[in-house]
């Protein structure tokens, strides 16, 4: 009887998650036909950084490893889609996928290297190969302009309505990738390897995880999500060049919208880009160069105080609900 | 014979914690490892499940030698270990934590048969309600149990037990012991670390004593709990084979 009702309650679980899930595709498709330029630009981005927080939340969330540098991905795969459209003629359709797979290339050739280090010095490893990077981009003038940058051909002609509806729904179909790469990741075996390893690393060892193998193929996976993204935000914008794409403020960012998204995989990230991007819309800008000092001080806040991230409000607020209630009834029955 | 140790070595700077353990352990045997604190009983399963690499001497688990062998080969080859402290995985369920027994080391399963194994395991130690609890907000003895369950789930060839007895209540003593009883039956080697002498009198077939890193006695029961020497050196006066 109780296992038909838990079963009952948990089929009502999953309809409404579907139905969350639904509505909001819905809203998400029909947003471009509602709003103007400016709006449709900040939730182009917000849709950009949700993909960004999937990629972070593969090493982070599931494996557990704290990749600061993870934008050195976004930055080879914009670099790497630029260069092959430009010096090879490869159209931006194929160009941004290769891209993705070069970052995961460049992600399995530093593997060996990387992901024997542990914690604090994996991080650092991670900001050290985005500036080796950074530098490698700037010093190879002859094939990427150097700090000049790149320009690239625009892909899409029309009005700047139909530009930024066309990156809309190119960063959104990126957004449903990463979405179900995340989901698939966690039901997968390798997600319950990644997630023994980041719960308890000796436990996962006597048991078997082949640990070096899963989390290379996490940060393979990682940076060839970033590394596409990088490439779609390389045409979207027409223009890159080394300080913007290697700059580590987006892995903060990112980490940040990761830690804001707590035990919610999939949706964390994606509520915490949008809130993020409504913030920098609303208050940020006006912050200029304190922007970064902002963002050190938002970390340390939701590192320190609310470490469980945006649902630990809720479950904050909902234990309050609870211990409200019975002083309320007892506050009736007197 | 499944293990057989040779002169067995470790060294931590000067101290002597495994100081040349040799034996032999047939299949489908209970080995009852006791001693003092500090006389060598974990760094000795340490060694026998690849996690502490002997200073000297050999290992062989089924005439192997496991000599450069990592945690996961150990596991691979059937070796499955209960810790001391129960180990979980922070972010998965119970459930899912004993899944991890069936879906790694030796046996591989797919998922869903792995989740059927893990509710089987988990039922068979009495905690199949705690299965979508985080194993955190589980009492120590109920996470003992999860890890029991787990090593359940491994299907191990020789399984490790270290102290996973202790801060039990006399009934889950009782289920815990039952199980080692029918694992063995079924050709299961363990090698249970226990403090309660009582516990490995009942259930053990051989015990072996370490005594500053050294054995002191390994042999049947009876006879190594008669030992004077033993007496002396671990059990105390007026101790018996029942503890």
């Amino acid at each position: 009887m109780r296992t038909d009702l838990r079963h009952r309650l948990a089929t009502l679980a999953r309809d409404r998650r579907v139905a969350l899930v639904i509505v909001t595709g819905v809203v998400l498709v029909a947003l471009p036909f509602a709003l103007g330029n400016f709006w449709l630009r900040v939730m182009t981005t917000g849709l950009m950084f949700a993909g960004l927080g999937h990629g972070m939340q593969i090493m982070l969330g599931l494996a557990g490893w704290p990749a600061l540098g993870n934008v050195v991905f976004f930055g080879v795969g914009a670099y790497a889609a630029a260069l092959l459209n430009l010096r090879l003629g490869i159209p931006p359709i194929l160009a941004v996928p290769l891209g993705g797979l070069v970052a995961a290339a460049v992600a399995l050739m530093a593997a060996r290297a990387m992901l024997s280090l542990r914690g604090s010095y994996f991080l650092m490893a991670t900001v050290a190969l985005n500036f080796a990077m950074l530098e490698l981009v700037l010093v190879s003038r002859e094939l990427t302009n150097g700090p000049q940058g790149l320009t690239l051909d625009p892909v899409v002609t029309g009005s700047p309505q139909y530009v930024y509806s066309v990156f809309y729904f190119v960063f959104l179909a990126v957004l449903a990738v990463s979405s179900a790469a995340v989901v698939l990741l966690r039901r997968s075996r390798l997600g319950f390897g990644l997630l023994a390893i980041k719960g308890n690393e000796d436990a996962a060892a006597m048991l078997g995880v082949p640990m070096f193998r899963y989390r290379a193929i996490a940060w393979a996976a990682s940076a060839g999500l970033t590394g596409l993204i990088g490439g779609v935000y390389a045409f979207w914008i027409g223009y890159i060049d080394p300080e913007s794409v290697f700059d580590l403020l987006i892995s903060l960012a990112v980490i940040l919208m990761v830690l804001l998204g707590g035990r919610l995989l999939v949706a964390g990230p994606i509520i915490a880009a949008f809130a993020y991007e409504l913030v920098d819309v609303v208050a940020w800008r006006e912050l200029n160069e304190a922007r970064l000092l902002a963002l050190g001080l938002a970390l340390v806040v939701v590192v320190r105080f609310l470490p469980g991230g945006l649902p630990e409000v809720g479950d904050h607020l909902a234990r309050l609900r609870g211990s409200r209630r019975p002083r309320e009834e007892s506050a009736d029955a007197a | 014979m499944l293990l057989e140790l040779r002169d067995v070595k470790r060294h931590f700077g000067g101290v002597r914690a495994v100081d040349g353990v040799s034996g032999t352990l047939e299949k489908g045997r209970i080995l009852g490892l006791i001693g003092p604190n500090g006389s060598g009983k974990t760094t000795l399963l340490g060694m026998i499940g690849a996690a502490i690499a002997p200073s000297g001497g050999e290992i062989r688990l089924d005439g192997r030698p496991m000599s450069g062998w990592s945690t996961r080969a150990a596991a691979q080859a059937g070796i499955a270990r209960a810790f001391q402290v129960p180990q979980h995985a922070a972010g998965l369920t119970v459930l899912e934590n004993v899944m991890l027994g069936a879906m790694f080391g030796s046996r591989q399963l797919p998922q869903g048969e792995a989740e059927g194994e893990a509710r089987r395991a988990l039922d068979e130690v009495g905690l199949g309600w705690l299965a979508d609890k985080d194993p955190h907000e589980a009492s120590l003895g109920e996470r003992r149990g999860v890890e029991l369950a787990r090593l359940l789930a491994m299907r191990p060839t020789l399984a490790l037990m270290d102290e996973v007895m202790g801060g039990l209540s006399a009934k889950n003593i009782a289920l815990t012991e039952q199980i080692i009883v029918r694992l063995r039956d079924e050709g299961v080697t363990l090698i249970v670390v226990e403090h309660v002498a009582g516990v490995i009198g009942r259930i053990a077939d051989e015990i072996c004593v370490l005594h500053q890193g050294r054995v002191l006695h390994w042999g049947p029961p009876a006879e190594v709990l008669a030992d004077r020497r033993v007496v002396d050196a671990y059990l105390g006066r007026g101790a018996t084979a029942d503890g």
